[in-house]
């Protein structure tokens, strides 16, 4: 309702006085000088100028009670016959908007100056319309006051623009900054709290620096910043991922996505941001649950090459228990020189370290936890499973051919899951020569540098090949050729190459026979080795 | 038979420092060790003439030793074998064993398990060796008869009289008693039952009554 402050500029509203003027449109005016009859040459001009002009014009007198005087567009607008007094020139205002209205505008007119302000107010229809409404007191060329003349435009659709905005803002999933030039933060959306843990009336005003530390970096480095000449692209999506600072002082991972808004007089930034932590989560879970996978499928393949790899430790373990008995023997009977011995204890050293290799490779299999990125030489890598499963291969009466090239660059990787790749791919290419004749079983284990620059290692062997329309589906999980087996084998091996920033994929031999390739980009240059 | 180093062991075995170790064994106790890193190898370059036996590993590249073993077999060369294997599975154990095997041992091995094996199978050796001289012995003296006397031996080892004998024949019995003199000298026997047992050894088919006879004769 209507404030005590308005009461006052009220109460002692004058009736109207009604002019014709050259136009032939009757006008109120109500002003002092209109209730003293008085009206100079000036103010009629001044009057039938502003009822010419197609926009809402209004004009008031110098003092209080205020009078107000209206142009044809403004009446045009509001309909109805004209008054000139306050309390109906408020009344048409917005009840929500109205006690700000009348506050700016007695606070103008206290002091003789400018004012604007944004309102709604009743159209002849009777639905309200936003109105960006401005004054600017007018003078007499003696400096008298004469009152106030101010123009009002119809700025709905502006407004309407603005609420699609705030809601769109809204409606995004991630948290909506707007900054301005200045990096003053200007508008938010509600999701921001949850990122960054200020309300949003908290932001309004505050440098954007205040949540995003490393703002100007990324907007300096987007040319974002700087003045308007700066040469950039009027609306650029950009991403980048940074800590943002929570209202606590705690930080959060954030990844930012900027676009440049081209508002009237100056470049706005729309950040749009997520906070990242939940994905961290998410793929710290998911990178966890593919380890596990891993880890279970390799246990899988340890229990089948169970028998070769006891074998593989029983060979030493065979060779030091006979060399130490012999050397009991040799000393039983004093039949044996100190030539003998020393070379018997050569063995048994040199035997215990071979089973501690086996040991060791064995280790790097049964390993669980946490993968170890570090250079790696695939060569080496596909050495050691040929010879953990050296056993394994002779008892299926393979014959196995290397051509490794020497000058393979190393690859970033984790040996145990590259390793448990080889034997997997080892192991099936076994399995495919079981029902070829003895000497037609070749495993061929080849690497090189591919065309693309990445490192290749090729598992080839001389089965009966697969059928053109499997080579894909081989890598689906449960998709098994084997009475015996998950199915899983592949699959495993596909996702440990793909964590790899690799490729591993099938093809047929020309002359017979499948053959895997695994595809690794080098080591990065400049990394150490 | 007992000087261990009139007696060639040999060991085949693809892990070259395995077929070391195992041979420094024999030596140990005084047998000759001929080793050999494959079966093939072994085919090729082994000696039949000297009481031996053979250690054999299991798995190998090329021929296994089941495939050596069964090699054996067919070429006659009856040579005791003890397999040697990191993989002691019931199928193939049994199956070295239907063959022949003299015995199976599993890795790592037990010096005195070895050693006693290769005992026992250079015993066996030994007895065959024995045996087969025997044979060539016996059958030596078995051509040396005419054969009318080869005619009286049958009739001897199946414990018939000399009456007997000479009805069958259509002889004197005194003829034959000649006869049987000269069998009894040449056969280097002083009584039927060794006869017998002479005749047994070299495969020579005795009536199950007169064996029982005879048995029951010492």
């Amino acid at each position: 309702m209507v404030v005590p402050t308005l009461g006052l500029v009220v109460s002692l509203s004058v009736g109207p006085i009604y002019f014709k003027t050259a136009s032939g449109v009757s006008m109120n005016l109500t002003s002092t000088m209109d209730a003293a009859g008085i009206l100079d040459d000036a103010e009629l001009r001044l009057r039938e100028t502003a009822n010419a002009v197609p926009a809402m014009i209004w004009m008031s007198g110098p003092g209080t009670p205020v009078t107000f005087f209206y142009n044809k567009g403004w009446l045009d607008f509001a309909g109805g016959e004209p008054s000139h007094g306050a309390d109906d020139h408020w009344e048409a205002v917005h009840p929500d908007d109205r006690e700000r209205c009348t506050q700016i505008f007695a606070k103008a007119f206290a002091a003789i100056g400018k004012f604007s302000m944004e309102c709604r107010r009743r159209a002849a229809d009777g639905e309200y319309r936003w109105l960006l409404d401005s004054g600017v007191p007018r003078f007499a060329p003696g400096g008298a006051f004469l009152g106030y003349i101010g123009c009002a435009a119809d700025i709905s659709g502006q407004r309407r623009a603005d609420e699609r905005f705030r809601q769109v803002m809204e409606a995004a999933p991630s948290a909506m900054l707007l900054v301005n030039s200045q990096d003053r933060i200007t508008q938010v959306n509600a999701q921001t709290q949850g990122v960054f843990g200020y309300a949003p009336e908290e932001l309004i005003g505050k440098t954007v620096q205040t949540v995003i530390p490393g703002w100007a970096a990324l907007a300096g480095s987007q040319g974002v910043r700087g003045g308007a000449s700066t040469a950039r692209p009027p609306s650029k999506g950009i991403e980048a991922e940074l800590y943002g600072k929570r209202k606590d002082g705690s930080q959060a991972p954030i990844e930012i996505g900027l676009n440049h808004l081209a508002a009237k007089d100056e470049t706005l930034t729309l950040a749009s941001v997520i906070n990242l932590t939940e994905r961290r989560n998410m793929e710290r879970e998911q990178s966890r649950q593919r380890n596990e996978l891993a880890h279970l499928a390799r246990v899988a393949v340890l229990g089948e090459l169970t028998g070769a790899l006891a074998h593989e430790l029983n060979q030493p373990l065979t060779a030091i228990l006979s060399n130490a008995q012999a050397a009991q023997g040799f000393l039983a009977d004093g039949r044996s020189g100190i030539d003998e011995m020393r070379a018997i204890l050569e063995d048994i050293v040199s035997e215990d370290r071979r089973a501690g290799e086996v040991i060791r490779r064995l280790r790097t299999l049964f390993r669980k936890g946490e993968v170890q990125c570090e250079a790696i030489s695939l060569n080496e890598m596909a050495a050691d499973a040929l010879k953990l499963m050296n056993n394994e291969l002779v008892n299926h009466h393979i014959k196995v051919r290397t051509e490794f090239t020497a000058t393979l660059p190393p690859v970033d990787g984790d040996r145990v899951q590259i390793q448990q790749v080889l034997i997997n791919l080892i192991l099936n290419a076994a399995d495919a020569m079981a029902d070829k004749p003895i000497d037609k079983r070749i495993l061929s284990v080849s690497s090189q540098v591919s065309s693309d620059g990445d490192v290749e290692v090729c598992v080839s062997d001389t089965g009966c090949g697969i059928p053109t329309d499997q080579l894909e589906r081989l890598f689906e999980p449960f998709f098994t050729t084997k009475s015996q087996g998950m199915g899983l084998g592949l699959t495993v091996c596909r996702t440990i190459i793909t964590a790899h920033s690799g490729k591993l994929s099938a093809s047929n031999n020309p002359v017979g026979g499948a053959c895997f390739h695994v595809t690794i980009p080098p080591r990065r240059t400049g990394a150490g080795v | 038979m007992n000087d261990p180093t009139n007696n060639v062991v040999y060991v085949v075995d693809d892990d070259p420092p395995v077929l070391k170790a195992v041979a420094r064994v024999l030596r140990s106790a005084g047998y000759q060790a001929v080793t050999f890193s494959s079966s093939q190898r072994f085919l090729d370059q082994h000696d039949t003439a000297v009481p031996c036996c053979v250690v054999l590993d299991l798995a190998m590249p090329g021929i296994s030793g089941l495939e050596l073993q069964m090699k054996l077999a067919a070429a006659r060369t009856e040579m005791p074998i003890i397999f040697l294997t990191g993989q002691g599975d019931v199928p193939t154990s049994v199956k070295a064993m239907k063959q022949g095997a003299a015995d199976f041992l599993t890795k790592p091995v037990e010096r005195e398990a070895l050693l006693g094996a290769v005992r026992v199978a250079l015993g066996k050796d030994h007895a065959r060796r024995i045996a087969q001289q025997e044979m060539a012995e016996t059958l030596r003296r078995l051509s040396s008869l005419t054969s009318r006397e080869y005619e009286v031996f049958e009739h001897v080892i199946k414990g018939d009289l000399n009456k007997q004998t000479a009805a069958e024949l259509g002889a004197a019995e005194k003829t034959i008693k000649v006869h049987r003199s000269r069998v009894m000298d040449k056969m280097q026997v002083r009584s039927v039952a060794a006869l017998v047992r002479m005749a047994e050894r070299a495969g020579i088919a005795v009536p199950a009554e007169e064996q029982q006879r005879v048995r029951h004769s010492f």
